[in-house]
């Protein structure tokens, strides 16, 4: 067993873990890691469209209020006001030091960087990287983390989070290509492992966002909040099954307008059509029809599938003949060649020449909750830290595009990076459990020495389309309830029977997988119980049996946390600095018109459909 | 799209775990087909049902991670950006890396090529301002360069790389390369990249551009990457000893053999061919080249050319002593100043004497005409083009057969630079007797002699040769004669035969018809 010393151990490779390990190396005296069960650089980091909110660049610069109050209304007041104000102000600054870590800007002139305007609700300008310029923030941050000396582990899974009662002491992990135990000893451990969007069948992330800093930090008693809200996007791809949920047109539709035509302005002459030939958004709203918001047209989209009117792949027609031509020809020739590819891979001619309804179905994009953290990054726990989308406390109930990479990435990734270092600097090495470390390994080698059980990869897709359907973006009592009781079972009675086919120990990625398993399991029941607790709608989380927001009462972030005697949930009051609830424009409230469920063959309508 | 719906796709896999297994095997699986089907799908596919114990790599699905490719049906590519396109698809890990398992490879060795050129921005100059001013192509050149996602397929690829045994062997490769062109063209930074270029094998690139065809990115490697840094080396005069020679004869002589310029024309002597210099009109120039003009193995091409066009009743002439260097390996080493002044030199010659078309014997030359040079209007093909022309419209009467079998090896600057891959193999195939086979790798696939970019004048790192590695695939075909229409190309698998001790004649398309004729 291999034991590495380390001060502060980031787990997770993206754009917040590494921001978080290149201050702590700013530290002469501390040792610092970057663990990362995939790549370094890797996770959803990479695969951003790459929008930074910006104050104060550009040619019409934002103010702080603009951004503020537009991440209010999208997190629907439960932001964690302070840290949204405090990493707005130093969010330029984390921006612009991006070109110190090597990064290059594309630039308008030379002296000033390349801007690009997209529709936002509110007043602020977004401030866009080109060319797919997210990947090269994190390239950036890899570049500079290599220079100060941060220690690279990647593909070593980290599967638990060790702790004593004076705080945490480390870690243990699998190193993926030996296979093989270790054992991390740390006075500091930062969890930046990103959010849950595979725990759903189809998501838009990677495909490693399993939930694991969830459930790590769930198991050693951290406090988890807002759990019940996952942000969904309702235009992605259905097909191929390897792609399902990759690429979503009408984003690329954005992108390639430049700003100038609203993509809701398009939206106008787009029919959303069922199997039925109904153009079924006049149920939902039928005084914006398409041009309704993101989460109602996820609800409206999501429903008609649930209720069978949906393709047979579990998605609805956008049909998109009535847009004129020349906003076609310009979304084809505006499409960077990267974009122009990937819709290429998935859509026939036909269709990218809208003369065929494009096929699309929701997918899960974010989520927003996780491990609560304060403004300087610390949980309840005592050098146990979380950053980025595995943190709960900067977006609310959603996020605001531009803000993931720019303030909750970068600025909470420095403040982070440099609260877990100054815990490392008080510290003495710490004392390793050896009992709960063997625990673990015993825990974690067990699928591997199993010779029959569950299987693996049946429980994950289990796991996937339970949550699809009964936890995914319209939920009710009923449902969350059953899901409850099955994700209950299946920690109990499955989880603890799982089995992989493979008994090789190097690189096996059904063991890795059957790992991963245990954590989803594990946070699908967390989120399944916040959404039951929280009896009401808001942002991505729809009560079809309280369609209602309740600003009296919930108005609160729902906790979670493992104490004893089990699971405990409740609410943790927010302090609201500088905005009421309601000081600024509510989304309207909107009470969908639930339909009945069609009761006919579906088949016969999937037939006619051709 | 030849798949249709419910076809099974035979899926060959490559299986091997270092630890438990003796040998690596294949094992091939059967995948029902589905319509716009990556070769991840099936590769996921297996893994969820027929086999779970498959290792690969996967995470992003839209080819920004870098973390899956692998060789697909010998070629380097991104298994989430390669659909699947035939009944039969092989996949093998990236060769030369060391398997962890399946087609997982070990990429440590190349990251740590990577992490010794210190991969960072080192100024040690903070900005006075910021942004700080940057010009605004620079920075766009950088944001191209910096697309690279470190899925080392352009390692794999690279012919200088999958020759040797071991990635730390010689030549750092494409990636690392590219790396060392962002720093060097990134004005803040103030490292000296150009040396560390230098020791890392800036010299060893063969230009042949198979990374950049298989970059997922298309990132332009050969030329934003290893020309620019071998033009920062020539402007310091760190350039190795032999290219040294090469661009001081091509300065001196209008050659880099370094032979007198007065006896550029001595090959034809006793041809009588056309002169256009000395007042001889011809439709068209004969671009005969540096190396057809003084190598006494090429004369035979350049002989064999003037043959065959008369034989043809082609009206041509050539420039005798008058010729000049097209300059095409000067540029690829890296000396652009050199280039520019053939260019110039060139152009005159060509409006002084009112030509209008040339074809040329060196696919390099041809490729520098056509894409390097300005465009002046002048028409330029390869003899192969011509040739190929000539047969559809009857011109050419072969009267004895070839009785052999052929294999050709096609130049990279005919065919991945210029996409010219059928005439010369219609011109085989027109030839009475002859049997043309392909070499396993072909066509867009081929792989280089190792003879390119300027490499006719360096030496190679490593221990084993492009050239030799070549060789072997041509017997492998077990040819009786290995066929080509590049100078360079025909030296190397000459030298790759010596080496290996085989002895497959290797001759220029323009000889087999000469015999045929």
């Amino acid at each position: 067993m291999d034991v590495i010393d380390k001060d502060v151990l980031v787990i997770g490779g993206g754009n917040a873990g590494l921001r978080a390990a290149i201050e702590a190396s700013g530290f002469p005296e501390l040792s610092v890691a970057v663990a990362s069960k995939s790549m370094i650089p890797g996770g959803a980091s990479v695969m951003s469209a790459g929008v930074f909110n910006v104050v104060g660049l550009g040619p019409e610069p934002a103010t702080i209020e603009d951004i503020f109050n537009d991440t209010i209304i999208y997190g629907d007041y439960l932001n964690d006001q302070r840290m949204v104000r405090t990493c707005l102000e130093e969010g330029s600054e984390r921006v612009m030091e991006l070109e110190r870590f090597g990064a290059m800007q594309p630039r308008r002139e030379t002296d000033q960087y390349y801007f690009f305007d997209v529709v936002t609700p509110g007043t602020s300008k977004l401030y866009r990287f080109k060319n797919r310029y997210a990947w090269q923030v994190a390239r950036a941050l890899q570049e500079e983390a290599i220079e100060r000396g941060v220690e690279f582990y990647p593909e070593v899974m980290i599967t638990s989070v060790q702790t004593s009662s004076n705080g945490a002491t480390g870690a243990t992990g699998i190193d993926m290509k030996r296979g093989e135990f270790v054992v991390f000893r740390s006075n500091s451990v930062v969890i930046a492992t990103g959010g849950g969007t595979s725990l759903y069948k189809r998501a838009y992330c990677d495909t490693s966002s399993t939930g694991d800093g969830y459930a790590m930090a769930f198991k050693v008693g951290a406090e988890l909040a807002n759990m019940e809200f996952v942000q969904w996007i309702w235009n992605t791809n259905l097909y191929p099954p390897a792609l399902e949920g990759r690429t979503d047109p009408v984003t690329a539709l954005e992108l390639a307008l430049g700003g100038d035509l609203t993509v809701k302005e398009v939206l106008r002459n787009v029919k959303f059509v069922n199997v039925l030939g109904e153009r079924f958004m006049e149920r939902y709203d039928p005084v914006w029809m398409e041009m309704a918001t993101d989460d109602v047209l996820c609800v409206a989209i999501f429903n008609e599938v649930r209720q069978r009117r949906g393709t047979k792949k579990g998605g609805i027609l956008m049909d998109l003949t009535e847009v004129p031509k020349e906003i076609n020809y310009r979304w084809r020739k505006g499409l960077d060649r990267h974009w122009s590819e990937m819709l290429h891979q998935i859509f026939d001619e036909e269709e990218l020449r809208w003369e065929k309804p494009l096929e699309v179905g929701p997918a899960a994009i974010y989520s927003p909750g996780g491990i609560k953290i304060n403004l300087n990054g610390e949980t309840n726990i005592p050098g146990l830290y979380a950053v980025g989308a595995a943190s709960c406390g900067m977006h609310g109930t959603a996020y605001l595009a531009g803000n993931c990479l720019g303030i909750d990435t970068l600025a909470m990734g420095k403040r982070t990076g440099e609260t877990a270092a100054r815990h490392a600097l008080k510290k003495a090495t710490p004392k390793i459990d050896w009992n709960s470390v063997d625990k673990e390994r015993k825990r974690v080698f067990a699928p591997l020495e199993r010779e029959e059980g569950e299987s693996t990869y049946e429980i994950k897709t289990y796991i996937q389309n339970l949550m699809f359907d009964k936890v995914g973006i319209i939920r009710n009592e009923k449902g969350l309830k059953e899901a409850i009781q099955d994700f209950q079972r299946l920690n109990e009675e499955v989880i603890p029977r799982l089995y992989t086919c493979d008994k090789h120990q190097s690189y096996n990625i059904e063991w890795k997988t059957a790992i991963e398993v245990q954590h989803m399991c594990l946070c699908a029941e967390i989120m399944a119980r916040s959404a039951l607790f929280r009896t009401e709608s808001r942002g991505g989380c729809f009560r079809e049996d309280f369609p209602k927001r309740d600003n009296a009462n919930w108005c609160v972030q729902t906790g979670i946390q493992l104490k004893r005697g089990g699971i405990k949930i409740y609410t943790i009051p927010l302090e609201f600095v500088y905005l009421e609830p309601g000081d600024i424009g509510w989304k309207e409230d909107w009470l969908p018109k639930m339909y009945p469920e069609f009761s006919g063959n579906p088949s016969v309508l999937h037939a006619k459909l051709k | 799209m030849v798949l249709k719906k419910k076809k099974k796709v035979k899926l060959r896999v490559f299986r091997y775990d270092p630890i438990e297994d003796l040998s690596p095997r294949y094992e091939t699986f059967d995948v029902s087909y589905i319509p716009h089907m990556t070769v991840l799908d099936a590769l996921m596919y297996v893994r969820k049902n027929l086999d779970s114990s498959l290792a690969f790599r996967y995470s992003c699905r839209q080819w920004v991670c870098g973390q899956c490719a692998v060789k697909v049906n010998g070629k380097p590519a991104l298994i989430c950006k390669t659909s699947i396109e035939d009944e039969e698809i092989t996949v093998d890990p990236l060769t030369p890396f060391p398997v962890v398992r399946d087609l997982v490879v070990d990429r440590r060795k190349v990251q740590d090529r990577i992490k010794g050129i210190k991969p960072f921005l080192m100024r040690k100059n903070p900005a006075i301002k910021e942004p700080e001013p940057i010009d605004i192509k620079v920075a766009d050149t950088f944001v191209h360069l910096n697309q690279c996602i470190d899925c080392y397929a352009c390692v794999s690829a690279c012919p200088m790389i999958s020759t040797k045994k071991d990635v730390t062997d010689g030549f750092a490769g494409p990636v690392t390369m590219i790396k060392l062109a962002k720093f060097a063209l990134d004005p803040r930074d103030e490292a000296d990249r150009a040396s560390a270029a230098y020791s890392e094998g800036a010299y060893s690139c063969t230009a042949c551009a198979k990374c950049k065809e298989v970059c997922p990115w298309d990132i332009d490697i050969p030329t934003l990457g290893i020309r620019y840094l071998r033009q920062l080396l020539v402007e310091r005069g760190d350039v190795p000893k032999t290219a040294q020679d090469a661009l001081m004869n091509t300065y001196k002589y209008g050659n880099p053999w370094g032979q007198r310029k007065d006896r550029r024309g001595e090959w034809a002597k006793d041809f009588n061919v056309k002169n256009i210099p000395k007042g001889k009109n011809a439709d068209i120039l004969y671009y005969v080249g540096c190396t057809p003009s003084y190598d006494p193995r090429i004369q035979e091409v350049a002989r064999a050319m003037v043959f065959v066009l008369r034989e043809a009743g082609v009206d041509f002439g050539i420039l005798g002593n008058e010729e000049m260097c097209c300059g095409a390996p000067m540029l690829r080493l890296g000396e652009k100043g050199l280039f520019d002044m053939l260019v110039e030199e060139n152009l005159n010659l060509f409006e002084k004497y009112n030509v209008k078309k040339v074809v040329t014997t060196s696919p390099h030359s041809y490729n520098a005409f056509l894409n390097d040079y300005p465009k002046k209007g002048l028409r330029v093909q390869h003899y192969t083009q011509l040739l190929s022309e000539l047969i559809d419209e009857g011109k050419i009467n072969f009267s004895k057969k070839v009785d052999a079998v052929v294999t050709y090896h096609d130049p990279c600057f005919l065919g991945r630079y210029n996409d010219v891959y059928e005439p010369p193999r219609k011109i085989l195939e027109a030839i009475p007797g002859l049997k043309l086979v392909e070499m396993p790798r072909n066509k867009e696939n081929s792989f280089c002699c190792g003879g390119g970019g300027g490499m006719m004048w360096v030496d190679e790192l490593g221990e084993e040769r492009a050239c030799v590695v070549r060789a072997r695939e041509a017997v492998s075909v077990e040819p009786d004669v290995v066929a080509t229409a590049c100078p360079f190309c025909l030296s190397s698998l000459e030298d790759g035969f010596k080496i290996i001790d085989k002895e497959v004649p290797v001759k220029d398309i323009i000889e087999l018809v000469k015999d045929a004729i």
